[in-house]
């Protein structure tokens, strides 16, 4: 490779790194796998250095001067996890030397065009939903409703979150516009159970992806990285309980 | 009749969640069945009159043992079997009593459901730490 197209892999190199983290792999597993591919094309030293907000690579390749790039990302972690299988799938084979340069290129930008899922998302959401209304024991009209609210939360997601300041404000009004939707429905229709309706949909807010990898990155010993997915855990859980007391306080206030 | 009704439903929050997360469908049966588990692993233990946190701590770690079976079986990573199957521990319900409490202005009763969450919470998070640095050093060992 000359020297060009040494900083163009790199921004491959990034691009795999950063669709790993933006489908929830945790930090030690997007580290490795870049080092490891960086190693499989031939280079002498590779540095990498991941943190939820940003990457850092330096490549060395033999006989050259080391190359550094640098990526900020925004995104604190998504939740796809056939992607993230897919690109494992594809770093193995890069690992076991079988693909070039271009084909990688090509494969990756074939998994990151793969279509948006919303329908099985909002499948998941009103099954969530309605399912843990009935298991903290609601009755099949508390399912129901649940279940819509469920859908519900999917349109925010869908449609409020990209145009919401970031996570935490988007978490807020989400909880409170669904919380205030469900205190209305339970109090025009009182065979409702509003406290099982809501666990429901409280369910579906809750961090719990990112408290998971949290912890796990504790254990692989990323502390920052860690640290700041808790912060941003517990800031969203945070959220979500204000959102939803809020949206009470009013509804049991004004009616 | 109770437990029947929450083991189903657990199991199918589970699978709504496999498809939130979206994980590949072979996974999504497996992943009923782990949600299932854990809530009956759960169940056994508070009913005899384990604390609460002891309770999430031990169910934890059997699903995330669970995980780590599955993950080696299919040759995958272990998150997507262990978030999923540990969705039904999650405290959501004692996180929004602990809000209703603190809209009543009951504080005292705020209180204990949400110290009760944030031990849920933690018991969660031990279990799947003990069993993951179980299962690595078995790893360690093997080689």
């Amino acid at each position: 490779m000359d020297s060009r197209s040494d900083s163009g892999f790199l921004n491959i190199l990034i691009q795999i790194g950063e669709a790993l983290q933006n489908s929830g792999a945790e930090i030690y597993r997007v580290e490795d796998t870049l080092n490891r591919i960086g190693y499989a094309y031939g280079a002498e030293e590779m540095n990498v250095f991941v943190i939820t907000s940003s990457i850092i690579i330096t490549m060395k390749m033999p006989g050259k001067e080391p190359l550094t790039q640098t990526r900020r990302l925004k995104k604190s972690g998504g939740n796809d996890f056939v992607k993230l299988e897919e690109l494992n799938e594809l770093s193995r084979q890069i690992c076991s030397g079988r693909i070039s340069v271009e084909e990688f290129e090509q494969q990756l930008d074939q998994i990151l065009s793969t279509a948006t899922r919303g329908k099985m998302l909002l499948l998941g959401n009103v099954l969530a939903a309605a399912s843990f209304a009935v298991f903290y024991g609601g009755s099949i009209w508390d399912f129901l409703i649940a279940g819509l609210m469920g859908a519900v939360i999917w349109l925010l997601e869908t449609y409020m979150e990209p145009i919401c300041l970031n996570s935490v404000a988007y978490q807020i009004a989400a909880s409170f516009l669904s919380g205030v939707g469900i205190c209305v429905v339970s109090r025009i229709f009182p065979i409702l159970h509003m406290d099982k309706i809501m666990i429901g949909d409280i369910m579906l807010l809750i961090p719990g992806l990112m408290f998971t990898n949290a912890i796990r990155d504790v254990l692989l010993g990323d502390t920052i990285s860690a640290s700041m997915r808790l912060i941003e855990a517990l800031l969203l859980a945070a959220a979500l309980a204000l959102g939803f007391f809020a949206a009470i306080w009013l509804v049991r206030g004004i009616w | 009749m109770n437990v029947i009704i929450q083991l189903l439903t657990g199991a199918a929050g589970s699978v709504g969640f496999g498809l939130i997360f979206h994980i590949n469908k072979r996974y999504l049966p497996v992943a009923a069945v782990g949600g299932a588990l854990g809530w009956l692993a759960y169940l056994l233990l508070s009913h005899h009159g384990n604390h609460i946190f002891v309770s999430m701590l031990v169910a934890s770690f059997c699903v995330a043992i669970y995980a780590e079976i599955l993950a080696r079986l299919y040759g995958a990573p272990s998150t997507p079997f262990f978030v999923t199957s540990a969705i039904p521990l999650i405290p959501g319900s004692t996180l929004y009593y602990c809000m209703s409490a603190l809209a009543e202005g009951n504080t005292e009763l705020a209180e204990k459901y949400g110290s009760q969450t944030f031990l849920c919470a933690l018991g969660i998070a031990g279990g799947m730490a003990i069993a993951w640095c179980i299962c690595d050093l078995t790893r360690k060992m093997k080689r």
